[in-house]
């Protein structure tokens, strides 16, 4: 991987971050129907066990 | 390997803007967390062989390894603090909870960020 693409990594990730304030504001007052909340709530066990341990 | 990434990271990123038009807000927060932690593991699978192969001094490979660790638990525990803010429905609650996401988020985002500019100084990202 070089630096150009490492940058890009990186800034992706800083964008995304600068965007998070402005989503939870939106997603305060948020209601979720029940069938939508599982499947995002998959989404998330699905990226969380996507991540090894480093033994 | 260059242009495998670049294509993996364009597809990460389109996946990230069609979630985000067909489910709206929630579902880009959710994309959000799943794009940092594919950007987690992308560095997991640089640094981790370059280890295994004794291309890096052990003792930077111990740092490695604590920084990455301490990033996947801190991803772990956000990704917990989403799933409640998915689940609660008290307005205030989750106000709370999702300022303690952003504050995991932020936290998150800083390990993986030190991981890659370790990862940059020790030549296992190399520079053209």
């Amino acid at each position: 991987m070089d630096i150009a693409t490492a940058t890009l990594i990186i800034n992706g990730i800083i964008a995304l971050m600068t965007a998070l304030p402005q989503l939870i504001a939106s997603i305060q007052a948020m209601d979720i129907p029940e069938e939508d909340k599982q499947a995002l709530i998959n989404r998330i066990r699905t990226a969380q066990a996507s991540l090894p341990i480093w033994e | 390997m260059k242009r495998k990434v670049f294509i993996g990271l364009l597809a990460m990123v389109l996946m990230v803007a069609l979630m985000g038009c067909a489910t709206g807000t929630k579902g880009k927060l959710v994309s959000s967390y799943e794009l940092a932690g594919t950007t987690l593991k992308m560095a997991y699978n640089v640094g981790k062989p370059a280890c295994d192969a004794n291309q890096l001094p052990a003792d930077k490979c111990v740092q490695i390894k604590k920084i990455y660790n301490d990033a996947r638990a801190t991803y772990l525990l956000a990704g917990d603090s989403l799933i409640l803010v998915v689940e609660i429905d008290d307005l205030v609650k989750r106000q709370a909870i999702l300022q303690e996401y952003q504050n995991l988020a932020g936290s998150f985002t800083q390990n993986t960020s030190n991981l890659i500019n370790l990862l940059v100084q020790l030549g296992v990202i190399k520079p053209k």
